[in-house]
C-alpha cells in the first residue's frame, strides 16, 4: 500500500506543495493547484461503477497532476449525504465529487434533499454513460421488443419488470418503456443489482434492464436473453442487439451516466482546467479501454454543456417520476 | 473424482503459491483483528479495505478479501464471547452462551470449540462447494420471493425457540425487531418510515448500531451498576482450551451446524443469516436438559460457529457459479472482480479455473491459518479479561465509538448506540432478552421485502405461498416447530399457574 502512495506520490513535490500551502497564501490561483492531496467524495458504496470510475481518475489525475488524488466513500440515502458533503466544502478544487444520476432523480423522490440539486454543485464534466440492456429469462416467449409491446398491449398488465429499486435508473428504464410504448407492466422493486439478476436468471421476475456489466456474463452464458438496447446507438459489446428506438420507439432514449463535480462557487479557471484533464484523460486508450469493460461509454463534456445537461436531465427524469407515480416523500 | 482431485490440485497449486500464502494470511490476521474491534463487522472491513486490493494480481486480491470475511466472522465471535458484543447478525447467538461461559472462566473453553468447530465446518464445506458446487447452485435458484418469505417465517419461529424465558416476552420483542426492521425507505413505493425526517435513517437502523447498543452499552451500565458481580469474568480462569470432554460435547453440534450451516448459506438474500439461528434452535431441541441453554451450553456455541462458518463458504457458490453475490460481503467481492477486469458469471469456472480453484483451495487454507492464529490467541483474549473492569469498561466503550464511527462517518451512529443502550439496560431490567429482537431485526427487512415480492407477482393472491411446493413445505414446518415449542410451555406455565 504504501509503496503505492510513494510511487504516485513523487516526494519532493508533496513536499513544496506543502512548504507553499503553509506559506499561507488564501486564494488558490491556478498555478499552485492542486497544493495538497484532493479528496474525490464518491457518495455511493466501495466497488459500486461510479466508485470503481473515481478510482481509475484518481490513479490517472495523481499521475498527471503531482499530487495524491484519493477517494472518500460517503454512501448513504441515495447519494444525498455525500453530495450534501461535497456541497459544504471549500471550492478550492482540494474536495470534488463523482456523481451519479440518482443526483437528478432525488429531488423527484425525496421530500427534502439538503442542498439545490443545480445550483449548489459546480458542473465539471460528464465522464461517461452507462448503457442499459433489456433482458428476459431464456424460456420467456417473447423474442424481441416488438414482441413484448405486442404481448404486453394484448394481456395489460400481465407482465412484471424487476428494478434495482424504486426511482433507480433501472426503474426508470422501464417506466420509460411502458410511457413510449404505451403499454401496462407491474413494477418489481429488488434492493439493488446482485437480488435483480438472480431472480432474473431463475425467472421469476420476466424481465428487466441491467447494465451491460451485469448482462453480459448471464448473456454469454445463455442464461439470459437481451432484447434491445437503452441508447439510441448500439453497443459495441452488443452489436446484434437492436436498440429500442429501431423496434418501434423512436423516442425512447435512455442511459444512467456519471460525472464529476464541484462545491459551488469553484472558480471558473479551475473548472475549466479539471475538465480539461479528464478529457485529457480519457484520451488515452488504455483509460478508454478500461472504462469500456467496466460498461462504461465516454463522454468527457465541458462545464457549459454538462451544466445543459444536468438541467435537461432533471427535468426529464422528473417526468418519468410523476408517470411512475412515485410518491415524493 | 479424478477431475475434482485434478482441480482441487490446480487449486492447491494456485494457493500455495507463496505470494497468495502471504495474502491470505494477511487478511486472515487484518480480518481477526478487525473483527475484534467491536461493531466492525466483514462488510465494513472488506469496504474500507478493498482499495487496497487493488494493485494486486487479481487471485492474490480476492484470496486476502476471502481471508478478511472469514478473519472477521472469527474475530466477531471473539468479541460476542468476551465482551457480550455481537459484531454481526450471525455471532448473535454465540454471544448468548458463550458470553455466559465467559463469565463461569470458560472463555478460553468457548473461544477453543468456537474456532475449532469454525475449521471442522470450514473443511466440510470447501469440499462440499469443490465437489458440488456446479449442481447446488440450483437449490438456489428455487427459492423465489414465495419461499424465501416462507423461510423467513420458520426462522422467526426459531427466535420463540431461542428465549429461555416467557413466550410472550419473547414474542414481543421479536415484533419490536420486525417494526425496527421497518424503519428507512419503503422499498415498494419509496415512502420514508419512521425516519423522522432525518436522512441518517433513509437507509434504515444499522446491525452493529442496534447490535451494539442492545448487547454491549447495555451490559456496561448492568454491570456498572455494582449490585452485581462484574459481568467480563472475575472468576479464576479455567483451561484455556476445551480437552477431550469438551470435543466430545461438541462433536455432533458442530456437523449438525456445518449440514445446516452449509444449505443455508447458498440461498439467495442471505440465508446464511438464519444458520446460527437454525442450528441454535435444533440443539436446543435434542438436547437432553435444554435448561442448560442459556446458562452456558458448550452446544450452543459450538453449532451455531459450526454453521455460521460453513455458510459463509457456502455463500461463495451461488457468486463464483453465477456470479451473483447472495449478500452484501458478496456484493463487494463482485466489485473487486469486476475491477480485476473479471466480470463474474456462469463462466468463471471455465474461463479462470486457476481463480475458481485457487479460491476455493484457499479457503480451507484460510481457515487453516485461522485455527494457527486464533488458537495461540485464546490466551491473549483471557488475560485481557483480567484487566480491571474500571479501565476495561473506557476501553469497550472507545472502542465501540470508534468501530462505529468508522463504518459510515456518521456521529449519529454513536449518538444512536448510546440511545439503544439506555433501550438495551431497561429491557434487561424489565426481564425481556434481546436476542429474539436482533433476530426479528435481521429477519424483518426479508419476510416483508420477499412477502410483498411474492404478493405482486401472484396479484395479490395470497394463494401463491401454498401453491409452491417447496414454500408450502416450509410453512408446514415452521406450523411442527411452533407446535413442537408452544405445547410443553403452555403445559408446563398451566401448571404452573395451578400450583400457585
Amino acid at each position: 500500500m504504501f509503496g503505492h502512495l510513494v510511487r504516485k506520490a513523487g516526494w519532493p513535490l508533496v513536499l513544496g506543495a506543502s512548504l507553499l500551502a503553509l506559506g499561507g497564501a488564501p486564494v488558490v490561483a491556478q498555478d499552485d493547484y492542486p497544493a495538497r492531496p484532493v479528496q474525490i467524495l464518491v457518495p455511493l458504496a466501495p466497488a459500486s461503477t461510479v466508485d470503481v470510475i473515481a478510482r481509475k481518475l484518481a490513479d490517472e489525475f495523481s499521475k498527471r497532476l503531482g499530487q495524491q488524488f484519493f477517494v472518500e466513500n460517503r454512501p448513504g440515502a441515495g447519494g444525498v449525504i455525500g453530495t450534501a458533503e461535497l456541497s459544504g466544502s471549500a471550492p478550492d478544487g482540494h474536495a470534488i465529487g463523482m456523481i451519479s444520476s440518482n443526483h437528478v432523480i432525488n429531488p423527484s423522490i425525496m421530500k427534502t434533499v439538503p442542498f439545490d440539486t443545480l445550483k449548489d454543485i459546480t458542473p465539471i464534466s460528464v465522464i461517461g454513460s452507462v448503457p442499459l440492456v433489456l433482458v428476459a429469462h431464456p424460456d420467456h416467449p417473447a423474442n424481441s421488443a416488438k414482441d413484448l409491446i405486442a404481448m404486453a398491449k394484448e394481456k395489460p398488465g400481465a407482465l412484471d419488470y424487476g428494478s434495482a429499486g424504486n426511482g433507480t435508473a433501472i426503474h426508470l428504464a422501464g417506466v420509460l418503456l411502458t410511457s413510449e410504448a404505451g403499454i401496462d407492466l407491474r413494477h418489481v422493486p429488488y434492493k439493488g443489482t446482485g437480488p435483480l439478476t438472480n431472480d432474473l436468471v431463475a425467472g421469476h421476475v420476466q424481465l428487466g434492464f441491467l447494465s451491460i456489466t451485469a448482462a453480459l456474463p448471464q448473456l454469454q452464458a445463455g442464461t439470459l436473453k437481451a432484447l434491445a438496447v437503452s441508447t439510441t446507438d448500439r453497443i459495441a459489446s452488443l452489436p446484434d442487439v437492436p436498440t429500442l428506438a429501431e423496434e418501434g420507439l423512436p423516442g425512447y432514449d435512455f442511459d444512467a451516466w456519471i460525472a464529476m463535480v464541484g462545491p459551488k462557487d469553484m472558480p471558473a479557471d479551475l473548472v475549466d482546467r479539471l475538465s480539461a484533464e479528464i478529457r485529457a484523460v480519457l484520451e488515452d486508450p488504455a483509460v478508454a479501454e478500461y472504462f469500456a469493460g467496466q460498461g462504461v461509454v465516454i463522454e468527457g463534456t465541458d462545464p457549459a454543456t454538462t451544466a445543459a445537461f444536468f438541467e435537461a436531465e432533471l427535468d426529464k427524469h422528473s417526468r418519468l417520476v410523476a408517470t411512475a407515480g412515485v410518491p415524493k416523500e | 473424482m479424478s477431475e475434482l482431485l485434478s482441480n482441487l490440485g490446480l487449486g492447491l497449486g494456485v494457493a500455495l503459491h507463496l505470494q497468495n500464502l502471504a495474502l491470505a494470511f494477511v487478511g486472515c490476521l487484518v480480518g481477526t483483528l478487525i473483527g475484534v474491534l467491536p461493531g466492525v463487522g466483514a462488510t465494513a472491513t472488506i469496504a474500507m479495505l478493498l482499495p487496497i486490493t487493488f494493485g494486486f494480481p487479481p487471485v492474490g486480491a480476492l484470496i486476502m478479501l476471502a481471508g478478511i470475511y472469514y478473519g472477521a466472522q472469527y474475530g466477531g465471535s471473539t468479541t460476542a464471547i468476551l465482551v457480550n458484543i455481537p459484531g454481526e447478525g450471525t455471532s448473535v447467538v454465540t454471544a448468548v452462551d458463550g458470553h455466559q461461559m465467559a463469565r463461569q472462566g470458560r472463555a478460553g473453553i468457548a473461544l477453543g470449540v468456537a474456532a475449532i468447530g469454525s475449521f471442522a465446518a470450514g473443511t466440510v464445506a470447501t469440499l462440499l462447494i469443490a465437489a458440488l458446487g456446479a449442481p447446488l447452485t440450483r437449490l438456489a435458484l428455487v427459492f423465489g420471493p414465495a419461499e424465501y418469505f416462507s423461510l423467513m417465517l420458520m426462522g422467526l419461529v426459531f427466535a420463540m425457540v431461542l428465549a429461555h424465558g416467557s413466550l410472550l416476552k419473547a414474542g414481543a420483542m421479536i415484533l419490536l425487531g420486525i417494526l425496527l426492521s421497518t424503519v428507512g425507505l419503503d422499498l415498494e413505493t419509496g415512502d420514508q418510515r419512521m425516519t423522522f425526517g432525518l436522512p441518517v435513517l433513509m437507509d434504515g437502523i444499522d446491525f452493529a448500531v442496534l447490535a451494539m447498543g442492545l448487547f454491549g452499552i447495555a451490559e456496561i451500565m448492568r454491570n456498572l451498576q455494582g449490585n452485581e458481580q462484574r459481568d467480563v469474568v472475575r472468576q479464576a480462569i479455567g483451561r484455556l482450551l476445551p480437552n477431550r470432554d469438551d470435543l466430545r460435547q461438541s462433536y455432533k453440534p458442530v456437523m449438525r451446524g456445518t449440514v445446516i450451516g452449509s444449505i443455508l448459506g447458498l440461498l439467495p438474500g442471505n440465508g446464511a443469516v438464519l444458520a446460527p439461528f437454525a442450528s441454535y434452535a435444533m440443539e436446543k431441541k435434542l438436547a437432553k436438559d435444554p435448561s442448560r441453554f442459556g446458562k452456558g451450553a458448550i452446544e450452543g456455541v459450538a453449532g451455531p460457529e459450526s454453521a455460521n462458518n460453513a455458510g459463509a463458504q457456502t455463500s461463495f457458490i451461488p457468486l463464483l457459479t453465477l456470479g451473483i453475490p447472495p449478500n452484501a460481503v458478496m456484493a463487494l467481492m463482485v466489485g473487486a472482480m469486476t475491477i480485476q477486469g473479471i466480470i463474474p458469471g456462469p463462466q468463471v469456472m471455465t474461463t479462470n479455473p486457476d481463480l475458481f480453484w485457487g479460491m476455493i483451495a484457499s479457503m480451507w487454507i484460510g481457515n487453516l491459518m485461522l485455527l494457527v492464529i486464533n488458537l495461540p490467541l485464546v490466551g491473549v483474549w483471557v488475560r485481557l479479561l483480567k484487566v480491571p473492569y474500571r479501565l476495561m469498561f473506557p476501553a469497550i466503550v472507545m472502542f465501540c465509538c470508534i468501530g462505529i464511527y468508522s463504518i459510515g462517518s456518521l456521529p449519529t451512529d454513536v449518538l444512536f448506540i448510546a440511545l439503544f443502550g439506555i433501550a438495551g439496560y431497561v429491557l434487561i431490567k424489565l426481564g425481556f432478552e434481546p436476542a429474539p429482537l436482533l433476530l426479528g431485526f435481521v429477519l424483518g427487512k426479508l419476510l416483508e421485502e420477499n412477502l410483498r415480492r411474492a404478493l405482486i407477482l401472484s396479484r395479490g393472491e395470497i394463494a401463491t405461498f401454498v401453491t409452491h411446493p417447496v414454500s408450502l413445505g416450509l410453512l408446514l414446518a415452521a406450523a411442527a416447530l411452533l407446535a413442537l415449542a408452544l405445547i410443553p410451555k403452555l403445559n408446563k406455565e398451566r401448571d404452573e399457574i395451578f400450583t400457585e
